[in-house]
């Protein structure tokens, strides 16, 4: 991609996405008078965004449902028309819907399905070499090289509809990547998948990345495809950006604490115990023989050592804060900050 | 455009290995298509037991007319019908995601990429049945006669590929109308020779709904009544309306709003 060597694969620039919706009164009186005259109201899904990301970048969408992650991927993939604002993929403006911007993009959601139901992915894929004009030997070999990395290959003849959650995603990202784009938007792919095959989709996508040099966005719910996949984060919440960075320095940011936890092999005698604790809030645990304690990073140390002199201990632990939990701080921080103001 | 026909062949295999899979209603599609083509002829000869022309019609030359229409309308049926059935839903709940994705025409995409194949059965039993009656009606198979046929039909087929897609792109702006059914139920007028409606109804079901185009109008072609200035209006008001429709439908596009998932 010599184009795009120098420049930003995506660039976004004051992005704004309103949708409009009818105001409907209940009942069969409201949709009557609706009918005549109706109330033409705006949301605001996407409130001005700007960012840049990089040829083989690896970004994460993170938000709760509604924050406008999933509109800002539709309308990087030209399905969204912007209300506002400038948005340019590897030099082309989506809105435009040229059939070579889209030729160099690839969209999968975890949601919906591309393949045809009823008849083997084999068919699908055959459709887009069509579709994307794959010459016959790039597409054997690509299909060959993704079939291998998904472990897919002794499906591609089965009927869809008898292929597992699992095995139907990965066809899913087969089928996306036939025509080897450049840019991969991916919404919730891994969502209703079980764990191994989450990761084994992970693990798919970062060999893409790695091999390809695909640049890739995401969105998922699943803390554990951001930090596995994904570098850099954003966090997006009632249409803009809260955090954009690396995901440890938001932990670090907005969790100065980390988790230590102590299980005993038999109990503890009360004071000793205390003792240990100290003045540090103690977290509920279900276990009478386990103590879990938010400690500031700078006390961790001390604290696990004093945990360890208090008793007989089974098992002792120091973890990062749960991502999830991190997020839902940061977010519930902004809408503080935004009553406020 | 060579490309799109290729894609369409493309779309009929993969709805071909997919049918395969229920032959048992293909089948009963086949059935259904020839017994209500049974009981329109059953119709037709009721109403013919008590006259032997209506408006210039003999009832050779009127099921001429309904083999025909029965020609369109199953083409209708093996290129489109499924997919305008499928369009209004589809912008409703956001499943156009995976059409607007794809580097070729939207339109063409969401409009005749499910093919229904056991339509075509029903396409050749229309064509038997115009072969037949134009026999009986003692029809001359002359070249000019059966390609200025051919060119009314495809015009027609164009037309109303048209007006059902113009009413469909609708769907962008509102939730889904019942416009496309009343369409559909519109087409049936076709069944009939043009000049058996009066008035606004004639001009209607040949200008603004134009099924005439699809079904008297070759007839008529058939029996030797070319009109050459109706046989240019058809050209020009097909081309017209494939590049309006087009226009139309990337407009509409823009107003997609993909329900969220």
């Amino acid at each position: 991609m010599p184009e795009t060597q120098h420049s930003p694969a995506i660039e976004v620039e004051g992005l704004v996405k309103e949708y409009e919706y009818h105001h409907k009164e209940p009942g069969l009186r409201g949709s009557l008078r609706s009918l005549l005259r109706r109330e033409t109201l705006h949301k605001r899904a996407v409130d001005n965004i700007s960012f840049q990301i990089q040829p083989g970048e690896v970004v994460g969408f993170l938000g709760p449902n509604g924050a406008g992650k999933t509109t800002t991927l539709k309308v990087l993939c030209a399905l969204l028309y912007p209300t506002s604002g400038s948005v340019s993929v590897l030099g082309h403006v989506p809105s435009r819907r040229e059939a070579s911007y889209l030729r160099s993009i690839a969209l999968v959601m975890g949601q919906k399905n591309m393949l045809w139901w009823d008849i083997p992915a084999m068919e699908t894929l055959l459709l887009h070499k069509e579709m994307y004009r794959i010459p016959e030997r790039e597409f054997r070999t690509t299909v060959d090289e993704l079939s291998e990395m998904l472990e897919v290959g002794h499906l591609l003849r089965v009927q869809v509809r008898k292929l597992s959650l699992g095995e139907r995603m990965k066809m899913e990202l087969l089928a996306a990547l036939v025509h080897a784009p450049d840019v991969l938007f991916l919404d919730e792919p891994t969502i209703g998948l079980d764990v191994v095959s989450q990761a084994r989709v992970r693990e798919f996508l970062k060999g893409l990345n790695a091999q390809q040099g695909t640049t890739i966005l995401l969105t998922s719910h699943y803390m554990d495809d951001i930090e596995a996949l994904c570098p850099r984060v954003m966090l997006i919440d009632m249409g803009r950006i809260g955090y954009d960075g690396p995901l440890a320095s938001l932990v670090e940011r907005t969790s100065p604490h980390k988790l230590v936890s102590a299980v005993y092999a038999e109990p503890v005698p009360r004071d000793e115990l205390l003792n240990a604790i100290g003045s540090l809030p103690v977290q509920p645990t279900d276990d009478p023989l386990k103590v879990s304690l938010a400690v500031p990073r700078d006390q961790v140390a001390e604290v696990a050592s004093r945990l360890l002199r208090a008793g007989r201990i089974a098992d002792l632990s120091i973890e990062e804060p749960p991502v999830e939990e991190v997020i839902r701080e940061v977010f519930g921080k902004a809408a503080g900050e935004r009553g406020v103001s | 455009m060579l490309r799109y026909v290729r894609l369409w062949w493309r779309f009929a295999i993969m709805s071909l290995v997919r049918e395969a899979e229920y032959r048992v209603s293909f089948a009963v599609s086949v059935l259904v298509g020839i017994i209500s083509l049974a009981i329109a002829v059953l119709t037709y000869g009721v109403l013919y037991g008590y006259t032997e022309d209506v408006e210039g019609w003999s009832r050779a030359e009127v099921l001429m007319v309904l083999g025909c229409f029965r020609v369109a309308e199953s083409l209708i049926e093996l290129l489109v019908a499924r997919n305008m059935w499928n369009i209004a839903e589809h912008i409703r709940e956001g499943d156009m995601d995976y059409v607007l994705v794809r580097p070729v025409s939207s339109q063409f995409l969401a409009s005749l990429r499910v093919v229904n194949p056991s339509e075509g059965v029903n396409a050749l039993v229309g064509l038997g049945l115009v072969v037949y009656a134009g026999n009986m009606a003692g029809v001359e198979w002359s070249l000019e006669r059966v390609a200025a046929a051919l060119v009314f039909g495809i015009c027609g087929l164009i037309l109303l590929y048209s007006v059902w897609c113009l009413a469909v792109t609708f769907g962008f702006w509102f939730q889904s109308g019942p416009l496309e059914s009343v369409l559909f139920w519109l087409i049936d007028t076709g069944r009939y020779p043009v000049t058996f409606f009066k008035g606004w109804v004639r001009l209607f079901l040949m200008f603004i709904f134009p099924v005439a185009f699809a079904s008297t109008f070759p007839a008529q072609a058939l029996r030797g009544e070319i009109n050459p200035r109706l046989l240019l209006a058809g050209i020009l008001m097909a081309s017209l309306s494939l590049v309006g429709t087009n226009r139309f439908w990337n407009y509409g596009v823009r107003h997609y709003s993909s329900a969220s998932s």
